[in-house]
């Protein structure tokens, strides 16, 4: 039954020769094959000797300045920088202030002065000198010599009331 | 690639724990491959060194951000290809004349002309055909060039290249075809001598 069912269809072989179509080398292959070989017949070009030395003394350049300035990213000031900067611009302001006050104005000059003493008259030291004083030339009224017992205060009591009419210059008047 | 004594997974712990045994072991084993690929897509040797050393001074700063499950041999191609890039851009501005043509995504590329001063490295490649076939490098667009590179140079996958320069594998395969195309065209007369007849 084997036999005869082989017998009738055909072998793989016959199928594929007969039925597939054949692949044919693309027009350039000898050209391409020839040019790979000639690419794969070129010289291997190998490292120096000193190749694995020189790579790590530079790797240990790198790792020194690890990344060149010009390549760093340029980083935003944080919060915490531009406090402590506020803070010493204003104790450095505050110490500025405190000499500059201090060396051309002491406090005692600065305060302004009592109200009396605004009020004093300053009169320059070399006004005083006696030469330099005038006596002002008071007039002179012929005035009768009162004693100290004839003279009444004026008081604000109402029972004593001076009259114009009646001067008590004397004495002798009682 | 150097002989690993360790796998990557223990590699890995140990540079995240920033030991020097294992800077030590990763530079052993990838800074031959670094080299080389810095040097295929730079043109000069000491760049290449440059970059190479670069690239592990890199890894050994941002291996915190390594993604687990990722694969380090990958991420140090990306990062190498990334300082190769930066260098590149820094050369032109030096004197580099660039002059802008289209790639078959519409793009516009930065063409590299070397002015007459710059020279690959004639130490390295000391045969005049691999001189020649440095030089034609040299002439691919960068971002055709370093697909070639990593492909038929270094060996890496399509999947791989894809992780390496960040964009999708249609476009790897896009780029690596189109820098063999450029390649052969500058190879002609190398393909005449070498191999006696006429490429299409």
């Amino acid at each position: 039954m084997n036999d005869q069912s082989n017998r009738q269809q055909p072998s793989i072989e016959e199928l594929l020769a007969g039925q597939l179509p054949r692949a044919e080398a693309p027009a350039d292959f000898e050209d391409v094959t020839m040019l790979r070989l000639l690419l794969g017949q070129l010289p291997r070009v190998s490292a120096p000797e000193n190749f694995e030395e020189e790579v790590l003394t530079r790797l240990a350049e790198t790792k020194k300045r690890k990344f060149p300035r010009r390549l760093r990213l340029p980083q935003s000031r944080s919060p915490w920088h531009w406090l402590a900067a506020g803070a010493g611009v204003a104790i450095l302001g505050g110490a500025i202030y405190y000499f500059a006050t201090r060396t051309t104005a002491p406090t005692s000059e600065v305060l302004p002065p009592a109200p009396a003493e605004q009020l004093r008259l300053v009169i320059p030291t070399d006004t005083m000198l006696e030469e330099t004083i005038k006596k002002p030339a008071l007039p002179t009224v012929e005035t009768t010599k009162r004693t100290p017992d004839t003279f009444t205060q004026p008081s604000t009591a109402p029972t004593k009331r001076i009259t114009p009419g009646k001067p008590r210059l004397h004495e002798d008047d009682e | 690639m150097g002989r690993a004594t360790m796998d990557e997974q223990t590699l890995i712990e140990l540079l995240i724990e920033r030991k020097e045994e294992g800077f030590r072991e990763l530079m052993r084993v990838y800074k031959d491959d670094l080299v080389n690929f810095a040097y295929r897509f730079l043109g000069s040797y000491d760049d290449a060194v440059d970059a190479a050393q670069e690239t592990f001074i890199r890894v050994f700063r941002f291996i915190d951000t390594f993604q687990q499950g990722a694969r380090l041999r990958t991420w140090l191609y990306t990062i190498a290809r990334n300082v190769a890039l930066s260098m590149l851009e820094k050369r032109k501005q030096r004197g580099m004349l660039p002059l802008t043509v289209s790639d078959e995504e519409g793009q516009e590329l930065e063409r590299e002309i070397p002015d007459e001063s710059y020279m690959p490295d004639r130490a390295v490649d000391a045969t005049i055909v691999a001189q020649q076939i440095q030089k034609a490098l040299m002439k691919v667009p960068p971002v055709y060039r370093e697909a070639v590179v990593l492909r038929d140079i270094e060996g890496l996958s399509y999947e791989e290249i894809a992780d390496v320069c960040q964009v999708e594998l249609g476009t790897v395969k896009s780029r690596i075809n189109r820098g063999r195309s450029m390649l052969q065209e500058l190879l002609r007369d190398l393909y005449e001598e070498l191999f006696g007849n006429k490429s299409s």
